[in-house]
């Protein structure tokens, strides 16, 4: 091949990467569903091996690999202003739906641009967005609402927010009180595509230009853009790569702990835009003595804290660095200058990674508590009614919080496991309360237990409950084969009769047995003790007994059977071999058995 | 214009080939957008503000380098700029043998070396591809 056809050829080979390069550096519709990742993988670390918390002790998490699509509305379409995007509809796993709400929590780029923002050292009502106000608030009015606000959707200035945490919550309470599997993976969709928005509003709580006033430019290729200012430079100096990199580093141990024990989103997001504001700057917001006295550059960003005089400077390499609880030591800020050797200070590429390292973790280990919250607390318990019958009672509890004040009624599938495998059937209870037959046979010594499977999560009840009940109860597919008879209207030996029965043992010593419509009832004594039993009944002119015992599996059992009746002065009888198996037979004899033609009992 | 459409499925066949060996070597999971320190790529529109800046650190006016900043800026880094004609000319120079350590398509920033010593410059634009100098 001529030198020049493979020059071509690797021409073509390296523009293949080169446009993946251009197109990978515009990273900021990337960033938020990386840390949203990066919060779900912790959140199953963190609870499925060890619960931790009384609220988990029975939930097991799979949100990173839950494999069910659920069809919802996606931003399809971004846009600068109201009216210019689109949502449509998309199928997503559940992980998916938490990232995608990372990204479109930013969609359309306007509105989200002046309702991001939190400033925690404003009085309440006053910590929105106003910086370079005189400029964007001639094109678009200041909605005056705070980036707390705007993301929980509790307030009146958060209510049109159709994806905030208390539409998810709705969606969540809607998805556990509905039994159509659609419509549930449909509610599914929106609480966690509004769990990723609430979580964009975490990270952006541990952005500091976010909760520092600091307007900044974001939106590309729009002319208008400048009315937002500059750039902040650690916002576009990070992207996923970074929250990789830091995603495992400890979180600040003070932070940790109130995390952990917060009882609200609201307190989570608050506490970290707190952290944040006062031991972040950002480009534009230094403040403090350096070399010389500097005001931030941001007019409205003259903040009490952090102050450079309160950091140590690190002269080799120019840095302004804090130490925090965590032990890491975070560059702040540089002043390196070629024209005056240590200038105005700024926040270049080794300030920006220095910092996320130290706030990443703490976003996500907030995320983590988000998510802890945002899981309504459910409890399933099972119990048998009885020590007879198969009766059983299934309640889900749901123990209110503050995020979840009201009672859920859970309404849908419940699903079982049986001696530690999962049963195909499943029962769909009502109002959070069922108490009757399971939607299978149970024997006795079963071990079952119950559980709710959600797409993400399940719940499982605490422990397996052991069944207890009379052996013999339940249906039975009866065979009888007829041993000796003297009754000359028997048919002959070796005929062969199945049916079917209900066995209902009373406490009562009798048990009723009939056909699975409820007719046929007749009424014996019973006599058993552990496997073993006796069914007797007689009246002036018949008699019927049975004796045999049930396996050691309770699937099977095989007795001895006579029943004696008299006419005139004879008396006839006929005996039977019979069985009775849990399982329908196969045998293509006579459907009713030859004791129900020749001998019923009523009531006693 | 055979000759042409020739060098043309050559280089689609370039694309190909390279689109196959990522698809067999890349695990986005794992590897999720490359390392912390990839620089992406200098756009052309920094490749020329580039320029610009360079020249306006040539001509020894200050007052040419203070008019690529935003509005905010040029009052502090007024006082920044506080150098010889020597200097900038030393600073142009150095500009010319920048090392990117970030670019998108709305934030680069160098690293130039200036007698052995490291420091750093960064441009930016709101959004609309009008580049500014963002700092220096």
């Amino acid at each position: 091949m001529k030198i020049k056809n493979i020059l071509i050829v690797m021409l073509g080979f390296s523009t293949y990467f080169a446009l993946q390069l251009v197109l990978r550096g515009y990273e900021h519709t990337e960033s938020h569903p990386s840390i949203n990742k990066a919060i779900i993988e912790k959140f199953n670390n963190y609870y499925n091996y060890d619960a931790k918390i009384e609220k988990f002790k029975n939930y097991s998490f799979n949100f990173s690999t839950d494999m069910t699509k659920l069809t919802g509305l996606a931003l399809t379409n971004p846009g600068y202003i109201e009216g210019s995007t689109t949502n449509s509809e998309a199928s997503k796993y559940v992980d998916e739906w938490i990232e995608h709400g990372g990204y479109s929590a930013d969609e359309p780029e306007l509105q989200a641009a002046v309702r991001h923002f939190y400033d925690p050292t404003k009085a309440e009502g006053s910590r929105h967005l106003t910086n370079r106000g005189t400029y964007w608030e001639g094109v678009y009015p200041n909605p005056r609402t705070d980036a707390i606000e705007w993301a929980l959707g509790d307030t009146y200035k958060g209510e049109s927010n159709i994806w905030s945490m208390r539409i998810g919550k709705a969606s969540m309470i809607l998805a556990l009180t509905e039994k159509d599997t659609n419509k549930r993976k449909e509610h599914l969709a929106s609480a966690y595509r509004c769990l990723g928005e609430t979580l964009h509003n975490t990270a952006d709580m541990g952005c500091p230009p976010h909760t520092r006033n600091d307007s900044h430019a974001a939106p590309l290729g729009y002319s208008g853009g400048w009315i937002l200012g500059s750039p902040d430079p650690y916002e576009e100096l990070f992207n996923p790569s970074v929250t990789e990199s830091n995603k495992d580093n400890i979180p600040d141990p003070n932070l940790e702990s109130y995390f952990n024990s917060s009882q609200t989103v609201r307190s989570i997001n608050q506490r970290l835009a707190q952290f944040t504001n006062s031991n972040f700057f950002t480009n534009e917001t230094i403040n403090g003595n350096g070399l010389e006295s500097y005001t931030s550059i941001n007019k409205d960003g003259k903040y009490a804290a952090p102050l450079l005089q309160n950091l140590e400077y690190l002269p080799e390499s120019f840095s302004f660095v804090k130490k925090f609880p965590s032990g890491r030591e975070v560059i702040l800020a540089r002043d390196q200058s070629y024209f005056r050797f240590r200038g105005y200070p700024y926040v270049d590429k080794k300030a920006a990674h220095s910092q996320a390292t130290e706030l990443v973790p703490n976003i996500i280990h907030a995320g983590v508590n988000v998510m802890r919250l945002f899981i309504p607390h459910l409890e399933i318990e099972m119990k048998k009614t009885d020590e007879i019958s198969d009766t059983v009672e299934i309640n889900v509890k749901h123990n209110t919080d503050s995020e979840y004040p009201n009672s859920v009624l859970y309404a849908g599938p419940i699903y079982f496991k049986v001696n530690n495998k999962m049963h195909d059937s499943v029962l769909i209870i009502e109002k959070g309360k069922f108490k009757g037959v399971l939607p299978f046979q149970i024997k006795n010594n079963d071990m079952i237990s119950a559980m709710i499977i959600m797409p993400g999560f399940r719940i499982s009840t605490e422990k397996e409950l052991r069944i207890k009940m009379n052996p013999l109860w339940g249906v039975w597919y009866i065979k009888e084969v007829l041993d000796d008879s003297n009754d000359p209207a028997a048919p002959k030996k070796g005929t062969v009769f199945s049916g079917t029965k209900f066995y209902q043992v009373l406490s009562n010593g009798y048990v009723k047995i009939t056909n699975l419509d409820g007719s046929g009832l007749m009424q014996l004594k019973i006599d058993n003790s552990g496997l073993s039993f006796t069914i007797s009944g007689s009246n002036s002119t018949q008699s019927y007994s049975q004796s045999g015992s049930v396996s050691s599996d309770q699937e099977k059992w095989t007795a001895q059977t006579s029943s004696n009746y008299k006419s005139g002065t004879n008396d006839y009888y006929r005996k039977y071999s019979s069985s009775g198996s849990r399982k329908p037979l196969s045998s293509k004899v006579k459907n009713n058995l030859d004791t129900d033609e020749i001998f019923s009992l009523g009531n006693k | 214009m055979k000759e042409f459409s020739n060098y043309v499925k050559l280089f689609v066949i370039g694309i190909v080939l390279a689109t196959f060996s990522s698809l067999l070597t890349h695990c986005p999971e794992q590897n999720p957008s490359g390392p912390i320190d990839d620089p992406g790529e200098e756009t052309e529109q920094v490749k020329q503000f580039n320029i610009d800046v360079i020249t306006a650190f040539e001509s020894g006016n200050k007052q040419s380098v203070i008019d690529l900043m935003y509005d905010e800026y040029k009052e502090i880094y007024s006082q920044e700029l506080n150098a010889t004609p020597g200097q900038m000319q030393a600073f142009a120079n150095a500009l010319k043998d920048r090392k990117l350590i970030y670019a998108n398509e709305m934030y680069a920033e160098y690293e130039i070396t200036i007698e052995g010593q490291i420091y750093t410059i960064a441009y930016s634009n709101s959004g609309e591809g009008d580049w500014k100098l963002h700092r220096f």
